[in-house]
């Protein structure tokens, strides 16, 4: 008996509050109906190192209406992964964009980072998960440079207030504290924790 | 020393052409001083002698006395009785001996058996191939892509192995792609009885390996649950998802059709 759908490498939610991000390795044709039939999705994020399109992919993204960003990454020891992880941020942070799916090539290493700056920057994870979760889907192999890369990241990001999920509310830095007048109203900033204790002096 | 005594003895019965028994063997591991962990030095003439014994073995098989064994060096006295009951069994026929090869048979990774005449692995190398001449091969099915080395060629000639080649492409997940169509050919050529006694192997004996044995398994009507399971105890710690996917929907209809009209199934243990 075949079964009906065939979710790609490495599928699992991410959030599925009030919007639905998705993570896993790279769709293949034998995906395509599952993505289709049970994610509907609007965007997909692809944080991997293959430069082109099958024509199948292409044709079927065409087909759906599915915006697809490629951010370009090889691995955690890239020196400019920075501007690339804050572009991936800027995507996940606006409602318009969703359901987003972002796949790297297996679904492990890559997105293991993508998802775990996540999980720390804007959802408030302790370390210690973040770095079970890691592990869940590595198989404990070759983690440590990504989990150390994940430790370290630090970013300040300003964004629309109104199109912020609502997952994403934790690390919230309100524009109007630090010297009593407000600057943007419809500006708010995300900045990670450990930039955050260095700003309170 | 009850130590000197001991070995001045098995010393003797070395020399008349009487065979080390293993309890020898542990007594000397023991060592001189009674320093426990102290081995006989390497290139002591006691050893020597010993191994130069032991290589000429065809005659001479040792006795191996499981008792013994366990006794060796907790005991002094009763190790030079049982060492003395030793050398008086040696010259009753051999009902225990055992045949001891003067060659290492080193199988190649990830060898085992998978039904009847079939046998799974990794890449051979030379230092295999007295191991695999044991096997009696009838042919070899090749799952690389890429051609044999001359060794390889030169080996299965001079022992009238045949070589089938299903080349499958060894691509990461989840590129790689392993087509039904080839499946169904290796399966063919692996189950037919005349290729048999017959060797699988791609590289690593892990994946393209796994896969068409999984394949077999599902001819064996094995639940999915155990065919992963013995995808995954051959794979570890690489396995893959997209593999065990590519057995659970291989599509075994034509090649069973095919096994079943030449009276190839069940496949025989």
């Amino acid at each position: 008996m075949k079964p009906k759908y065939i979710p790609p490498l490495n599928f699992s939610p991410v959030v599925s509050t009030d919007v639905s991000l998705y993570r896993s390795g790279y769709p293949m044709p034998l995906n395509y109906s599952y993505i289709r039939n049970q994610l509907h999705l609007k965007t997909i994020i692809y944080v991997g190192d293959k430069e082109e399109l099958s024509s199948e992919y292409s044709e079927f993204l065409k087909d759906n209406a599915i915006l697809f960003h490629h951010v370009y990454m090889d691995s955690s020891r890239d020196v400019s992964l920075k501007p690339k992880m804050d572009k991936v941020l800027r995507l996940v942070l606006d409602t318009d964009n969703y359901p987003i799916l972002i796949h790297s090539n297996k679904g492990k290493h890559r997105v293991g980072v993508v998802v775990g700056i996540i999980r720390k920057i804007l959802q408030g994870w302790s370390i210690a998960g973040i770095y079970q979760e890691y592990g869940v889907f590595s198989g404990g192999l070759k983690g440590e440079v990504d989990l150390e890369y994940i430790t370290m990241f630090e970013t300040n990001l300003s964004i629309p207030k109104t199109k912020l999920p609502g997952f994403a509310k934790i690390n919230l830095l309100d524009n109007t504290q630090s010297d009593g007048s407000s600057t943007d109203d419809n500006q708010t900033t995300i900045i990670s924790s450990n930039l955050r204790e260095r700003l309170v002096v | 020393m009850q130590n000197e005594d001991c070995r001045n003895k098995v010393q003797k019965s070395v020399e008349d052409n009487t065979s080390p028994s293993l309890s020898w063997m542990m007594q000397q591991d023991y060592g001189q001083d009674n320093a426990h962990n102290s081995l006989v030095a390497e290139n002591s003439v006691e050893v020597q002698q010993v191994l130069a014994k032991f290589h000429n073995t065809s005659n001479n098989s040792p006795i191996v006395d499981a008792e013994v064994c366990s006794d060796a060096g907790n005991n002094q006295d009763k190790d030079k009785t049982v060492i003395e009951e030793n050398t008086t069994n040696i010259s009753r026929p051999n009902s225990l001996s055992i045949d001891i090869a003067k060659i290492d048979l080193v199988p190649p990774e990830n060898f085992s058996s998978v039904v009847g005449g079939v046998y799974r692995s990794g890449l051979p190398r030379p230092e295999n191939f007295p191991f695999l001449k044991k096997l009696g091969l009838r042919s070899i099915l090749l799952l690389l892509p890429e051609p044999y080395s001359s060794e390889h060629i030169n080996w299965m000639e001079e022992n009238g192995i045949k070589l089938f080649q299903v080349g499958l492409s060894g691509n990461k997940e989840p590129f790689a792609n392993i087509p039904a169509q080839l499946l169904t050919e290796a399966l063919s050529v692996a189950l037919d009885p005349s290729n048999q006694p017959l060797l699988i192997h791609c590289n690593r004996g892990k994946h393209r390996t796994g896969c068409v044995v999984g394949c077999i398994r599902k001819l064996q009507h094995w639940s999915l649950t155990m065919i992963f399971d013995e995808y995954r105890r051959f794979a570890f710690p690489k396995a893959r998802a997209l593999d065990q996917q590519c057995i659970e929907l291989y599509d075994e209809t034509e090649i069973q059709k095919y096994l079943d009209l030449n009276g190839l199934l069940p496949v025989p243990w």
